[in-house]
């Protein structure tokens, strides 16, 4: 896991993202554990409470359960549900896009041609 | 638990800041026995038995001195923090309790060995010596040292408030004087037939009176310290 | 959530003013920092917990429903202080015989293994270590115990960068370990360097706790703001604290009052603890300028 110390982005948002980012694709499955509050904190050098942060915004969104005494478990995801939820939000995003794109004046090809730029750079990183 | 060994106490008891008291007070005690040995001399005692006493005086500061600089590590200077350090033990009461009482052990034998250094002089310099007022005098010192020491640390351990405790280590020396040296005193002085006995008997007293105040100034600075700390001290 | 020190209608008086807390309650399984100015009272606070300083009124209860005559409370609290408190002629032995003899819990191999950790020689004595040795010798003695919770009085101050980082490790360690047993608390004006640390932050101010509360909270209870010069003066009556040069001005205001500021050409984010602190204290202090 990665954590930019200085990226503007609050540390919980980013475990949260990274967290949620394995969820969804499987990589923590279903009835497994996050690893433990302090323990992560501590491998990660970041303080108790972000971690706990984190947690709580995931939990919040219904993707973990906290278990008294045992941790955060990994729910039943309702992945139709949530891949139309995703879908919505990509839709949403690209809207905004385009309207920006009409403010500056750029043609629908030169658009096109930034997404795929992005889509290679965010492959490589 | 297990009973704390004499050192393990004295590790604890010496409290790096009790070494300038210790010296003071000793040769405030000096100062005092050889005013009083010059009145002595005014009123025309025996000179031998002046020089005699003198010696005895002596040893004991020295031997106060060489025990003080023993049971405090030696004169290493250092700030009267180490207390706090010993504040933060559950254990530190029991073994401070221990350490009074091995304290109190090395007190009885500086008494004992006064006593014997007084009797063993002024009999050597006067066979007219009221060897049973001596003796009475001795065990008499002793035991008040005994019992007011004991009474002190019983009345210590159970105040947590500075003033509480300034307040019975003052009264201390007081309690002492009027509870045991003065009647003492007062008896032998009465009882003994000739000079020497007087002489022996005040000597005896002096010591005794110099014995408190160390015995006060170095439980001061253990307990001061131990519930006072750097606030008080 | 349990706490590890619940503290109630604290006061003690001193010659010059007093420390008065009528409640404040100290979280399990964090660290928590003690944030104020010199003399605010930090070390008076560290001290009644400890158990060194008795002469206070009020009542301190430690791991839910103790109190500091259970021989456990003690037994489970590790202190270090700002000044080494180890006789100055005693070398590593010494330490090592005396610390056996005050604490059942004390782990000698642990000790030795720390202080090679620690580069700290072993055939020096006390008096012959530099500040920054005295604090890892403490540091050392405490972290050999079996303990619940560790107070430390300025445990960064006289240490070098290096040093610090391995402390927020150990810290970081100790509480992972305890899995929620175990808590921290400790002063400082390094708060850059234990931010990284800190859970729970208590600001005090003049013997009164100005501000405590969950570091992520905090953050969400202000905001800082950075701004033009132009606004300067209309941001300036939101701001906590202000600071502005012929450039531009930055500060921080509460979170709530955030909407007031809106029109203005300023820029919002969140702070840090150390911005947080400074602002709290500005505030309490009254030079706001």
């Amino acid at each position: 896991m990665k954590i930019m110390q200085n990226s503007g982005e609050p540390i919980y948002k980013q475990i949260a993202q990274q967290f949620r980012e394995d969820i969804m694709s499987g990589k923590i499955g279903q009835g497994e554990f996050l690893p433990s509050v302090r323990g992560l904190a501590s491998s990660l050098k970041i303080s108790v409470i972000t971690t706990i942060k984190a947690y709580d915004q995931l939990q919040a969104e219904g993707l973990v359960t906290a278990m008294q005494g045992k941790g955060y478990c990994v729910n039943a995801q309702d992945s139709e549900m949530l891949r139309e939820q995703y879908l919505r939000k990509t839709e949403e995003s690209l809207n905004i896009a385009i309207e920006s794109a009409k403010i500056t004046g750029m043609s629908d090809d030169e658009l096109v041609e930034m997404l795929k730029t992005l889509i290679e750079f965010n492959k490589n990183n | 638990m297990k009973n704390h060994t004499m050192m393990e106490c004295l590790k604890l008891i010496s409290p790096d800041c009790g070494k300038k008291i210790y010296i003071i007070e000793t040769a405030g005690l000096a100062v005092l026995q050889i005013i009083l040995l010059l009145a002595f001399f005014k009123t025309g005692t025996d000179v031998s038995e002046i020089q005699l006493t003198t010696v005895s005086s002596l040893a004991f500061v020295f031997a106060e001195i060489v025990i003080a600089y023993i049971s405090t590590g030696g004169f290493a200077s250092g700030k009267g923090s180490y207390t706090i350090f010993l504040r933060t033990s559950s254990k530190t009461d029991k073994i401070l309790r221990s350490a009074y009482k091995a304290d109190e052990i090395r007190r009885l034998i500086i008494s004992f060995f006064i006593a014997v250094l007084n009797f063993t002089f002024t009999a050597s310099c006067n066979s007219d010596i009221n060897i049973i007022s001596l003796i009475y005098t001795s065990v008499f010192s002793i035991f008040s040292l005994y019992i007011s020491v004991s009474w002190y640390v019983y009345t210590v351990r159970r105040l947590e408030k500075t003033y509480e405790i300034t307040l019975v280590m003052l009264s201390l020396p007081f309690v002492y004087m009027v509870l045991f040296n003065l009647p003492i005193s007062y008896i032998l002085i009465h009882a003994s037939p000739n000079d020497s006995g007087l002489v022996c008997a005040l000597s005896i007293v002096i010591a005794a009176v110099g014995e408190k105040l160390i015995l006060r100034s170095s439980l001061k600075n253990t307990l001061v310290n131990y519930y006072g700390g750097r606030y008080y001290g | 959530m349990n706490n590890c020190v619940e503290i109630k209608d604290f006061i003690k008086k001193r010659k010059n003013y007093e420390v008065n807390i009528p409640k404040l309650q100290i979280p399990e399984g964090f660290a928590t920092a003690f944030i104020g100015e010199n003399g605010a009272g930090k070390t008076t606070l560290i001290d009644a917990i400890a158990g060194i300083d008795l002469s206070y009124s009020g009542t301190i209860k430690y791991f839910s429903d103790h109190t500091l005559t259970d021989k456990y409370v003690r037994e489970n609290i590790g202190y270090t202080s700002s000044v080494s408190y180890f006789q100055p002629h005693w070398k590593m032995r010494q330490i090592i015989e005396v610390c056996s003899l005050l604490f059942e819990n004390f782990d000698k191999e642990k000790f030795i293994e720390i202080c090679q950790k620690f580069k700290l020689p072993d055939n020096k004595s006390v008096a012959q270590l530099s500040d920054g040795n005295k604090m890892r010798l403490m540091l050392a003695s405490v972290f050999a115990r079996q303990t619940r919770l560790l107070l430390m009085d300025e445990p960064a101050s006289p240490l070098d960068p290096v040093m610090r980082d391995c402390l927020c490790e150990m810290i970081q360690q100790y509480i992972a370990d305890g899995n929620g047993n175990k808590s921290v608390c400790f002063s400082t004006h390094n708060i850059s360097d234990m931010e990284m640390v800190t859970d729970y932050a208590v600001i005090i101010s003049g013997g009164n706790v100005a501000e405590c509360g969950f570091v992520e909270d905090l953050k969400e209870k202000y905001i800082a703001v950075k701004g033009e010069k132009s606004c300067a003066d209309a941001a300036k009556k939101f701001l906590y604290s202000f600071s502005g040069g012929n450039y531009g001005f930055e500060g921080i205001c509460l979170s709530e009052d955030a909407d007031k500021l809106a029109g203005m050409d300023v820029k919002l984010e969140t702070p840090s603890l150390h911005q947080i602190s400074v602002a709290v204290l500005k505030k309490c202090g009254g030079d706001l300028s």
